[in-house]
């Protein structure tokens, strides 16, 4: 079959070329228009999800050789922390004893308190399996989607050095991977709170892990009283992040004496760098699991 | 021309897998080579404007449903370059080394500028380059960079990628 270039006489063919690409302009501008008003979510749902399974195919070919020549590695180094594992795991069920013992008198005395249902999250453990393809959205990959129970605005924390903090939120489900909104994203918006001095703000990112996280919005009587090391947590509003997660540490203040609040720099409590392994977080009820315990 | 677009979807579409999860794992200041965009300039560059837009249009839309990228916006960036790319056609002998360099300096230009009108027309809800951020520079010189070996690699299909006529 010959090409439309190669058919059409030369100015016919500027034409058509330049019909096609208004048209395509704007389609495509619409589509940009819509999709920026949340219109449109489903079908770049479907899309997504379409991509999901070849994604998780490519990541696994890509790990697969690192993770044969770390297998034989870790051969050996098991031998050793089995042996040791051993040990403490004899130590550790002297401790549940315990904690058995400590969990019955609290539900005790909840119960005394009046508790009746305690909102708690059950985590899914998720594996970041790669990065947004463009270099200008800072989002990431893991490797659970909506057959894991994966839902869209779910908080997703991860632990480092022993403390949990928070990583972002799920914008994007597909049916085996989800898209993961950093909190350093430009569009990431979170209520959150100084720890000590209890004042709220709302921290935003810089759209690069590199740049520090700012905290907007702090009333300006709050300046004599925030230190540097303070720690910001969420504050709990709205229904994505939970209450008192670690979002990061200030390590400066903004501010403009003409200005009404103050901004406060912060160190992500997550070193993104190094992170490969996520939660999210899935509300659920377990009053009842509670009682029965 | 349908089949060419085909074949570069395909290719586009590998490239942007691999991009997303082997090339994030090599990221320098948490960036990769944009060869989708290399892809795009070498099949814009040998075809012209007609398969150049078509071809970014829709190797565009697929990119916006593995991205959290707004859908329609790399529909629109890429349809711009392709087409422009595609003006190009013929103009320059296409050699191994500094024709693909160029072609793709400048592509990774154009796209910083469309993408910074974009963020003004909806108000930053979309993001955009800084010229003050390394991301811009450090994507451009990983572009550079691959450039040649990307056509180099791309020349082995040219029974599929170029025209009939070219063959």
């Amino acid at each position: 079959m010959k090409s439309t270039d190669e058919r059409s006489p030369r100015g016919g063919r500027r034409n058509v070329e330049a019909y096609a690409f208004a048209l395509l302009m704007i389609f495509s501008f619409s589509m940009l228009v819509i999709s920026t008003r949340s219109f449109v979510l489903d079908v770049k749902e479907i899309g997504f999800s379409i991509f999901s399974g070849a994604r998780s195919a490519v990541s696994a070919i890509g790990s697969f050789g690192a993770r044969t020549v770390d297998a034989v590695r870790e051969l050996s180094n098991l031998r050793k922390e089995y042996a040791e594992l051993v040990k403490r795991m004899e130590y550790y069920e002297v401790i549940q004893r315990d904690a058995a013992e400590i969990r019955k008198e609290n539900i005790r005395l909840r119960e005394q308190l009046g508790f009746q249902e305690t909102a708690h999250f059950k985590q899914i453990p998720a594996r970041i399996i790669g990065h947004d393809p463009d270099n200008l959205f800072s989002a990431f990959v893991i490797d659970k989607g909506s057959k894991h129970g994966i839902k869209r605005n779910m908080c997703v924390i991860a632990f480092q050095d022993g403390q949990q903090g928070l990583v972002g939120k799920v914008v994007q489900v597909g049916r085996s991977d989800s898209l993961v909104m950093p909190v350093y994203d430009v569009n990431a918006f979170v209520s959150s709170r100084l720890s000590t001095s209890r004042y709220e703000g709302i921290v935003a990112g810089q759209g690069n892990a590199d740049r520090p996280l700012l905290m907007r919005y702090i009333k300006k009587r709050a300046r004599e009283e925030i230190k540097f090391g303070d720690v910001v947590t969420t504050s709990g509003l709205g229904s994505i992040y939970p209450k008192d997660l670690a979002i990061g540490r200030v390590s400066k203040l903004v501010f403009q004496e003409y200005e009404t609040s103050i901004n406060a720099e912060l160190e992500s409590a997550i070193d993104f760098s190094r992170l490969e392994y996520v939660f999210a977080l899935e509300k659920e009820q377990r009053g009842a699991e509670v009682k029965n315990d | 021309m349908t089949r060419t677009v085909l074949w570069a979807i395909a290719i586009s579409t590998g490239a942007a897998l691999i991009q997303s999860t082997i090339l994030s794992r090599l990221s320098i200041l948490n960036t990769v080579p944009d060869l989708k965009l290399g892809v795009l300039v070498y099949v814009s560059y040998v075809n012209g404007v007609m398969t150049g837009q078509t071809l970014g249009f829709s190797s565009g839309i697929l990119l916006d449903f593995i991205s959290a990228a707004p859908l329609g916006y790399n529909a629109f960036v890429r349809t711009i370059i392709g087409a422009l790319t595609g003006l190009l056609k013929g103009t320059f002998f296409l050699d191994i080394l500094v024709l693909p360099m160029a072609l793709c300096a400048s592509a990774t230009i154009t796209k910083a500028f469309i993408a910074w009108i974009v963020s003004i027309l909806f108000a930053g809800t979309v993001p955009h380059y800084s010229l003050a951020s390394p991301i811009l520079w450090t994507e451009m010189a990983y572009n550079v960079v691959t450039a040649p070996f990307l056509f180099a690699f791309l020349n082995l299909f040219k029974s599929v990628l170029r025209p009939r006529k070219d063959n």
